[in-house]
């Protein structure tokens, strides 16, 4: 318990520090923020300045920082300079699109790696323990944006069974969920096999067995919970991949959620929208490290001694 | 510095033979050959861009002869949206690819041994401070970062070679923090007592024996990574700019007329597909050679 | 889930007519892909019921391999390929998987080298032990933590009630064996191999496992084997040793006997180099090295570092019986200890 609201209390300092250093690089110099709301070299310079004025970009940055952080606080995200229209509204449009997605490709790495990798480890030698690391590492091998427009190309131009894009219905959610979760499965699948596989072999399982513990409680209780481990690790590292690659498998099958419109706001330079959606993303990211160590100590006691670091 | 040696045995990383004739030897002979084939190419996809009078080859665009596909006359591997010939498209590409790939990773590595080391020997204070720089940057992934800085300096080349650079070099300053500590607590400590020889020398030369195999395998693997990292983002839009060449711009254009085309999509494709494919296998090979202990994680 | 006594393993009794445990000519194998290793041949070693016997030799002999034999957890790849083992009177080699299960723990136990790596570091103690329990016997878990509970604080566990919710790595290494000794030995097994339990521990730490084991060998009246390359150790706790060279037991004697005349060179060089005071330094003066199995010579395996080599050596040499011993050995050293 300690150990959760250390590792929370750690989580949230990093995330005002990433604020900090996203709002200062976005906003480090008023000309570029205005650049897309205003011509500025047509415009006249002291047009420009009144407005940078009004819009409180001649502030020092801590100032302004601090007006953007207490919006935030007050569910103010401000405005897009683009469209006009509440940053907020814009997140709540895309942002259960983005978690379908995210979430629907999480549900099929860890809930068909985990299983598998198990299995494959447990079927050692097997045609389906074989079977299985090929398909991973074949799958490895080949960079997901890469995979997902030979999966359009085949799958929808030439034999249309599935949609290219959009996400009006479920089975436009079917190519971009596995293409994303291919790589983190693959992962997956593999840590846990090597990791049970390991621990299988263990001095402790070689003592459990001496005292006639019955083989399926070693196996899926003890050895499963000792190999969890690095998988938790692992998973911690692929929620972090997924997040980043839902941006490139977003924009490629035209899903509209965060990924898209944080990828259009920055080519349209519309600040706003960039920064509130960046620091979402890396927020969640943060936590999800956090959940994920706080996770890794109720399963392995020693790291409640250590913080998790090495 | 000769007797620092015969005290604390033989420096830790010693090995049989130099560490060059190891990498030339005869069972890396597949490996060297390779890593030739491609650097000639690469080379020869950057010349083609810096000499002028090359241009040409892959800016030529022939509006009568778009889309034509691979084994067309004039065009071995067709041609693209504009009639330019994809072949000298993807060899510039690739130009690019490893160029940016080779100074990505050489800029991580420098970075991360930089902060590595500072961690490493200067105590408690900066690895604390060390370990929250990496934290914070952790919450970036590549891909996010090019998207800040391509919101702070606009997209460019520059954008993308400090995007993954960033994103590199905290893994690696790991490795290099836990190299340090480890070697703090061994020999360094003895034999400075001992002789009174001053401990910078001792431990600037055991920590080189034991990080270059490291660097050299993760150089390898960081290459790798970028070379599709900066096929990404300039899939994206957020990487390099037309008219400079690039395997994620020959993508992403022929994405548009993907109905039509096939080869403007696949060919880039699988050769980022062999690229990364050679360069881990390399990777591993070199981790074999070098590393048999096993410190390097590849992801 | 068993009952207290399998039905056809009789009841202990103090007649030692039956030994707890009986090895006869034991070989263990490696099966390789074409042609199979011998690691362990012809050993035969009879413990009695309260007796204990130290199994000596350096790394490689044979000894845990043996003692793995008798509990059927040779490694995969690894077999018995000849002889037997039983367990008051009753053949373990062949036995039904699922029979050997119910016995080891219960009937049989082992424990091991590295307390810290022998545990399951995410299980709590008192869950190991209890779990040991329940897998045998069928109580409550209320009556087996209890009994739980009392065996930790038989082995010396202070405040073992709170203890039982503790972790493994929240304990020394010594108390960390202890934990291990009381979860082999709570369901009141006939016998106990130790594989050098206290190798990884400190002197005087060591010593308060000795005691412990002595004690409860005495309590219980337990068969023990105590497996080591450490004869100063074997010498304050065994009854008898076997001592195992290259896979093979080549002198088997009373304590006391084996240490005042020594009779296989090997021994003798043991004890030699162990009296000369470099505490775990034994085998620098046995000039050579231990040949590896696969390896071994035809004729007697120590020949190659022997220094009383006769002609005949070349043949392999049987363990036959000498005044009150055993030794395998053409040329013995003899009473008077001359060379």
């Amino acid at each position: 318990m300690r150990f959760a609201l250390t590792r929370l209390g750690y989580a949230i300092i990093v995330i005002f520090l990433v604020s900090v250093v996203t709002f200062a690089a976005l906003h480090a110099s008023p000309g570029s923020v205005i650049s897309s709301v205003l011509n500025v070299t047509t415009t006249p310079h002291s047009v420009v300045v009144a407005y940078e004025r009004s819009h409180g970009l001649l502030d020092p940055l801590p100032v302004q920082y601090w007006h953007f952080i207490s919006g935030v606080l007050t569910g103010n995200l401000g405005t897009s300079l683009v469209s006009n229209l509440p940053v907020a509204q814009i997140v709540r449009n895309s942002i259960w699109y983005t978690a379908l997605l995210a979430g629907s490709a999480f549900l099929l790495t860890f809930g068909l790696g985990i299983p598998l990798g198990v299995l494959a480890a447990v079927t050692e030698g097997s045609w389906f323990d074989r079977v299985i690391r090929t398909v991973a590492s074949f799958v490895l091998a080949i960079p997901n944006f890469v995979l997902a427009i030979a999966a359009v190309l085949i799958l929808a131009v030439h034999l249309h069974v599935l949609p290219a894009g959009g996400a009006g219905s479920f089975s436009d959610l079917i190519m971009p969920a596995v293409v994303l979760a291919a790589e983190p499965w693959s992962l997956t699948v593999r840590v846990m096999r090597t990791s049970f596989l390991e621990h299988m072999s263990a001095d402790f399982t070689r003592t459990l067995r001496a005292r006639g513990v019955p083989e399926w409680r070693v196996q899926w209780l003890h050895v499963l919970r000792n190999a969890a481990g690095p998988v938790i690790s692992l998973g911690i590292l692929q929620i972090r991949n997924l997040l980043a690659y839902t941006l490139l498998i977003e924009v490629i099958f035209t899903w509209p959620g965060l990924g898209t419109q944080l990828v259009n706001s920055v080519l349209q330079r519309d600040y706003n929208v960039t920064l509130v959606l960046t620091l979402l993303l890396a927020t969640v990211i943060v936590l999800a490290a956090a959940l994920g160590d706080i996770l890794l100590s109720l399963v392995d006691p020693r790291v409640r001694v250590n913080g998790g670091n090495p | 510095m000769a007797i620092a040696p015969a005290l604390t045995g033989q420096p830790v990383g010693h090995r049989e033979r130099g560490l060059l004739r190891t990498l030339i030897s005869r069972a890396n002979i597949a490996w060297v050959i390779g890593s030739l084939i491609l650097l000639s190419a690469g080379t020869v996809g950057v010349i083609i861009q810096v000499v002028p009078s090359l241009r040409h080859l892959y800016l030529n665009q022939d509006l009568e002869a778009t889309l034509k596909p691979p084994l067309s006359p004039n065009h071995l591997l067709g041609t693209d949206n504009l009639g330019r010939d994809l072949g000298w498209q993807l060899i510039a590409g690739l130009g690019t690819s490893l160029a940016i790939g080779i100074g990505v990773a050489l800029l991580s590595v420098v970075l991360g041994l930089i902060v590595g080391i500072f961690g490493g020997f200067f105590g408690r204070a900066a690895d604390a401070v060390a370990n929250v720089v990496v934290d914070v940057t952790w919450a970036f992934p590549a891909i996010l970062l090019a998207v800040v800085l391509a919101g702070w300096i606009g997209p460019s080349l520059t954008t993308v070679i400090l995007a993954l650079a960033l994103t590199n070099w905290a893994g690696f300053a790991r490795i290099v923090r836990g190299e340090v500590l480890s070697l703090r607590e061994r020999d360094f400590v003895n034999a400075a007592r001992v002789l009174g020889v001053p401990k910078v020398l001792i431990s600037v030369r055991h920590l080189a024996s034991n990080l270059v195999p490291v660097t050299i395998v993760l150089t390898v693997y960081f290459i790798a990574t970028s070379i599709i990292g900066e096929a990404g983002l300039t899939f994206l839009g957020l990487g390099v700019q037309p008219p400079m060449p690039s395997l994620g711009e020959t993508l992403s254009t022929g994405r548009e007329y993907i109905s039509e085309s096939w080869w403007p999509v696949i060919l880039p494709g699988v050769l980022l597909v062999i690229i990364v494919l050679f360069l881990n296998g390399l990777g591993d090979h070199l981790r074999g050679q070098l590393d048999p202990r096993g410190r390097v994680q590849r992801r | 889930m068993t009952s207290d006594l399998l039905p056809d393993v009789p009841a202990s009794s103090p007649d030692t007519a039956v030994s707890a445990l009986e090895i006869s000519s034991l070989q263990v194998s490696l099966q390789g892909r074409q042609a199979s290793t011998s690691l362990v041949t012809d050993v035969s070693l009879a413990v009695a019921p309260g007796e204990i016997v130290g199994l000596v030799g350096e790394s490689g002999s044979g000894k845990s391999l043996t003692a793995l034999a008798c509990m059927g957890l040779l490694p995969r790849g690894v077999v018995i390929a000849a002889g037997d083992v039983r367990l008051s009177g009753v053949s373990l080699v062949g036995m039904e998987r699922k029979k050997l299960r119910a016995l080891r723990g219960s009937a049989i136990s082992m424990i091991f080298q590295d307390p810290l790596t022998s545990l399951d570091p995410c299980a709590r103690i008192g869950s190991q032990i209890v779990e040991t329990i329940l897998a045998h016997r069928d109580v409550t878990a209320a009556e087996a933590r209890k009994d739980a509970v009392e065996l930790l604080d038989r082995v010396g566990i202070p405040r073992a009630t709170e203890r039982m919710r503790a972790y493994p790595h929240e304990f020394s290494g010594g108390m960390r064996q202890r934990v291990m000794i009381a979860a082999a030995l709570v369901l009141r097994p006939r016998v106990l191999i130790a594989d050098e339990p206290t190798t990884a521990l400190d002197v005087t730490t060591q010593a308060g496992i000795v005691e412990l084991v002595l004690e409860l060998r005495r309590e219980l009246g337990m068969a023990v084997v105590w497996i080591s390359h450490d004869l100063g150790l074997i010498g304050q706790l065994a009854d008898r040793v076997a001592v195992m060279y290259a896979g093979e037991v080549v002198e088997m004697a009373g304590m006391r006997d084996l240490f005042v005349t020594p009779r296989h060179p090997y021994t003798h060089g043991l004890i030699d180099s162990a009296r000369r005071g470099e505490y775990g330094e034994l085998f620098g003066f046995i000039r050579g090295n231990v040949a590896e199995p696969g390896h071994w010579p035809a004729g007697c395996r120590f020949a190659p570092r022997c220094e009383r080599v006769v002609a005949g050596c070349e043949q392999h040499p049987e363990l036959r019986p000498l005044d009150q011993a055993s030794v395998r050995c053409i040329n013995p050293m003899t009473r008077d200890g001359a060379q």
